[in-house]
Formats: C-alpha cells, sequence, structure tokens
C-alpha cells in the first residue's frame, strides 16, 4: 500500500520513479470562467493501484480525471502521466450509435492504425473479458443500461491501458446492476491490474474497490484526506459485511460529512 | 481454460443473459408501441394500422359530396366539382390527363434539381459553419432573415434578374428548401454530448477524420429530418415559381393559374391532387432511403 503522505511532500522531494502512474504536483484549476475548482492537489497513483476519490457533487473530481488524461491542463502546478496506454469512462456510456458493439469495441484500435484482423482480436478479446460475447452486432439501441455500460468498459480497455479512469460510471444503472458491474470491475483489475482512479459519490462503492479512498471537499476542493483499504484482491462481496471494512467505510462516511456533503 | 476461468465464464453469460432479460422488458412498451402485441395475425396488424386514416377518408369523402350536391347552388357546383367528375375529367380523358402529367414531369424536374441542389449546397455550408465558429456567427442570422422573407415577394425579383424559365423555377425551390437542410445538418453535427469530442480528443483524432467518423454519422437523423421536410417544400417551390413565371413548359403551377382563369373546377382540383401525391412521393422516398440508411440504428 502507499504509504505517501499529501500534505508533508513537497514538489522538490517527489519521487517520480517506475512504481509511479500518475502524480499531481501542487495543481490548482480555474476555468475559463473564473469558477476556482481545485486547490493544491497534491495526489501520487502507483502502477496496479486503485484509487477512488470522493466527494461532494460538481466539487471538480471529473476534473481531476480530466487533467489526469491531458483533456485539461492545469492553471497552476503540473500533472505528471503518460498519455499513452490511459483508458477512460465517461459518466455516460457514450456508444457510437450507428457502430454495433464490435464496431464502438474496435473505434481506439482503428484509430492507431491497427489492422482490421488484429483490431477485431483485441475487440473480441475485451468484449469476453466484461461478458459481452454474443452482443458483438448489436446496436447500442438495442442494450440496457448495464450492457451500455459494458461495453464501453469493453471499448476502454481494448488496448490494454495502464491507467483507468472512470468518471461516475455506474451512477446511472440500477443498484442490482450496479453491484454487478463492481464485481466485474473487481475481476477485471485483479487480473489485468492496471492504475485506476474511480470517481463516485457512493461510499460503499468507493471503499470496496479500491486500496485508497481520497476524500475532497467543496468547491475549490482539496483534499480533506485518505483512507487505506488493505485487503487483497479479487475482493469477495461479502467483505461488505466485515468488521474491519466497516470501521474504514465510516472513516471514510465521517471524512465526507467534514466535506459538508 | 480453468475450472475458475470456466466459472467466471459460465456467471458472465448468465449475467448477460438475464441482463438481455431485463432489456426486453425495458424495450416492451416502445415495441408495443411500433408493432403491437406479437401474437397477433399480420393482416389485423395492418389493419389497426389502416383503419384509422381510412375512416377519416371516408368522412372527409362525404363532406366533399355535402358540400357539392347539398350545399352548393347546382348553378354554383363548378366551385366544387363531385369527386368522381372531377378522377373522370382530370385522369380518365385522354388529352387533360396527358396535360397534366406533362406538367407533373416539369414541376418534378424542377423540384429534383432544386432538391438535389440545396442538399449538396446545404450540407456543404453546414459543414463550413460547423468547422468554422466565425463563419457560422457571421452567416447565420442573414440565413434567418433569408428564411423570414416571404417567398413570394422575392419570386418576382428572381424572374426580373434571371428570367421566366426553368433555373428561375429552380432558384425558387432553392431559396425555400435549403435552409431547413442547412440548419437540421448544423444542429445534427453539434447536437451531441461533449464527452464524444472528449472520447476523440484522448487519442487526438484530427479534425477530419473526427468529422467523419463522429459528426457526420451522427447528424445523419436530423439530416434526413431536413431531407424530407425540404422534399416537401421544394415541389411547393417548384409549383409557387411555375404559378408566377408561365414560361417555357407548363408545370403544375403554371396549369393552376390556368385553370384558375378559365373556372375548369375538374382540372384545378386534379391538379391540386397530382401536386400534393408528388410531395408525398418524395417525402415518402426520402423517409425510405432514411429508414434504410439509419433505420437500424436510430435510438
Amino acid at each position: 500500500m502507499s504509504s505517501w503522505s499529501q500534505s508533508k511532500t513537497k514538489p522538490t522531494e517527489l519521487a517520480i520513479d517506475d512504481s509511479v502512474r500518475v502524480v499531481f504536483d501542487d495543481v490548482s484549476h480555474t476555468f475559463p470562467d473564473g469558477t476556482e475548482v481545485l486547490r493544491h492537489i497534491n495526489l501520487t497513483i502507483k502502477k496496479g493501484e486503485f484509487v477512488s476519490i470522493i466527494g461532494p457533487s460538481g466539487c471538480g473530481k471529473s476534473t481531476v480525471l480530466r487533467l489526469a488524461s491531458g483533456l485539461l491542463t492545469p492553471s497552476a502546478g503540473r500533472v505528471h502521466c503518460e498519455r499513452e496506454g490511459i483508458g477512460f469512462v465517461f459518466q455516460e456510456p457514450t456508444l457510437l450509435p450507428f457502430r454495433t458493439v464490435l464496431g464502438n469495441t474496435e473505434l481506439f484500435a482503428e484509430f492507431e492504425g491497427l489492422s482490421k484482423d488484429e483490431r477485431r482480436r483485441l475487440a473480441l478479446n475485451a468484449l469476453s473479458r466484461v461478458g459481452l460475447e454474443g452482443f458483438e452486432n448489436k446496436y447500442p439501441k438495442t442494450l440496457s443500461g448495464g450492457m451500455k455500460m459494458r461495453a464501453s468498459l469493453a471499448r476502454s480497455l481494448v488496448l490494454h491501458p495502464t491507467l483507468f479512469l472512470l468518471d461516475e460510471p455506474f451512477a446511472a444503472v440500477d443498484e442490482i446492476t450496479r453491484q454487478r458491474l463492481n464485481d466485474d470491475l473487481i475481476g477485471l483489475f485483479s487480473r489485468d491490474r492496471f492504475a485506476t482512479i474511480f470517481i463516485t459519490h457512493s461510499v460503499a462503492e468507493a471503499c470496496f474497490l479500491a486500496d485508497r479512498v481520497v476524500v475532497m471537499s467543496r468547491r475549490p476542493a482539496s483534499i480533506l484526506g485518505e483512507v487505506e483499504l488493505p485487503f487483497t484482491y479479487p475482493r469477495h462481496p461479502d467483505l461488505r459485511f466485515q468488521s474491519d471494512f466497516i470501521a474504514r467505510s465510516r472513516e471514510v462516511s465521517a471524512k465526507l460529512s467534514e466535506s459538508g456533503a | 481454460m480453468t475450472v475458475a476461468n470456466e466459472h467466471q465464464q459460465a456467471a458472465s453469460e448468465v449475467l448477460a443473459a438475464s441482463e438481455s432479460q431485463d432489456e426486453l422488458a425495458l424495450a416492451a412498451p416502445a415495441i408495443k408501441a411500433m408493432a403491437p402485441t406479437p401474437g397477433r395475425p399480420w393482416w389485423r396488424r395492418a389493419l389497426s394500422v389502416t383503419i384509422g386514416p381510412f375512416v377519416v377518408f371516408v368522412i372527409l369523402l362525404g363532406a366533399w359530396y355535402f358540400i357539392t350536391f347539398v350545399v352548393l347552388d347546382p348553378t354554383r357546383r363548378f366551385l366544387m366539382p363531385a369527386p368522381q367528375t372531377v378522377v373522370h375529367v382530370a385522369f380518365f380523358e385522354h388529352a387533360d390527363l396527358i396535360l397534366l402529367l406533362k406538367g407533373l414531369l416539369v414541376t418534378t424536374q424542377a423540384a429534383m434539381v432544386g432538391l438535389a441542389i440545396s442538399i449538396t449546397f446545404g450540407v456543404t455550408v453546414a459543414i463550413i459553419m460547423s468547422e468554422a465558429k466565425v463563419l457560422e456567427r457571421g452567416l447565420f442570422p442573414y440565413l434567418v432573415v433569408l428564411q423570414t422573407i416571404p417567398i413570394l415577394a422575392l419570386v418576382p425579383l428572381i424572374g426580373f434578374w434571371i428570367g421566366y424559365g426553368f433555373t428561375a423555377r429552380v432558384v425558387v425551390c432553392i431559396l425555400i428548401s435549403v435552409f431547413p437542410i442547412m440548419a437540421n445538418t448544423l444542429f445534427g453535427l453539434q447536437g451531441y454530448q461533449s464527452s464524444y469530442n472528449e472520447l476523440f480528443s484522448l487519442h487526438r483524432v484530427g479534425r477530419w477524420k473526427k468529422l467523419l467518423k463522429l459528426k457526420l454519422p451522427m447528424a445523419l437523423p436530423a439530416m434526413f429530418t431536413g431531407f424530407r421536410i425540404a422534399a416537401g417544400l421544394s415541389v411547393i417551390g417548384e409549383i409557387v415559381g411555375g404559378f408566377f413565371f408561365q414560361r417555357g413548359q407548363l408545370d403544375l403551377g403554371a396549369l393552376l393559374d390556368e385553370f384558375t382563369a378559365r373556372l375548369n373546377g375538374p382540372m384545378l382540383f386534379g391538379t391540386v391532387i397530382l401536386a400534393s401525391a408528388l410531395g408525398v412521393a418524395i417525402f415518402g422516398l426520402f423517409s425510405g432511403v432514411s429508414a434504410l440508411v439509419i433505420g437500424r440504428w436510430k435510438e
């Protein structure tokens, strides 16, 4: 587990070695309209580490992902992050309605200019990892919300990312589907061990999935605290009922209530 | 394959299957709305779709007969000749039918040429505007103004400038039909969630590739809506043009004017019927093409 603590680290002491995937080095961000979203964010995500970020609505959690992926450049501070090998899952499935599930899954391989056979092989592999075999030739409009999300996951996984960014991906699906998708994400993570930043509103989800939960304050958001969840992967759904897990979830809830959420 | 793997795969298959059932349950109301209860024979479904329009048709026909034979005095019956008179005179008298069909052909030609130019021009301008915001801001207000000028005010001017023949009628078609194509295409090129743009930005996809792989396909449903509206309008534009210009070969518009002047009720009605049939046919053609191109995936 990460022993790194954000408040004590000064930029000059940052050790960006091979074990690190993303570093936010005293990052602040202000939107062009003058809204200050992030204030002095220091955060390191190691390779193969799963970090959940939780905080009040509209606090700027999504901005963290956009900065990490290079979609946004911070107005102050630095983000160290290799732009290759990033998988991004948006809040909505964002599937291209005019492409089949397979066509959607092939999209990024197509952007990379891979051959048709290679694209197909990668896409079919990604679809089998999320349990969508047999749905290759369906169009998105015929899929349920949960299946659309699976297709979206498959699309982001197709090039085997080393950093997986998920922006409240399961917020729009029902509770049962959400738990299934959580279990599946745990399965995928346990196998491939991509570094992950997972944005969510749900304490239960944040804790069940992550090595470490980062709690953010209201806008302009800073980091209120972090809670480690040193449980091994793959995690069994029953973990949710273990006393140690519950105690740590409470800690996250307590920190979150400090934020005024 | 290991036992654990097998187990996982079986589980995911069960998952997928149960989700597809959810999906069926979700889709059920939509299916009901489109093609009703499964199990009913096709002719009953066809009947349930056609019975309404048929009843309305009978009522309208009844109203027509009522006006012709009850409301109108026999001396004024030429104002609204009975349906069978219209059909007989306009469609069963050889010379009259030929006259009308020639008019229909002329109108169809000019309207199709006008529509084709409108589509090419409208889509091109919309793409340019969506790619260059400066142009959109500069041009769009004037396109709206163009749309608000009554076409009847422009028609004499067009005749004045470029004559009264085929070209002038095509120009009227374009003026009246280009705006819905442009506006709908522009809306389609921009009217999707911004996360799609981010999806393409993440992979640093170039502008041209993004236009082809994202924006244009996304815009297709709105574009076809525009084409359908424009198709009907182009027929109207051609007829308005012909009605005013009265030169060259007689189109349906010129015939309308002529039959009005001669108080030829049956032929006037026949012309109106043909003109609206042409509008419906072109509208139907575009609906068909639209269903072929985007029907499978349109949400």
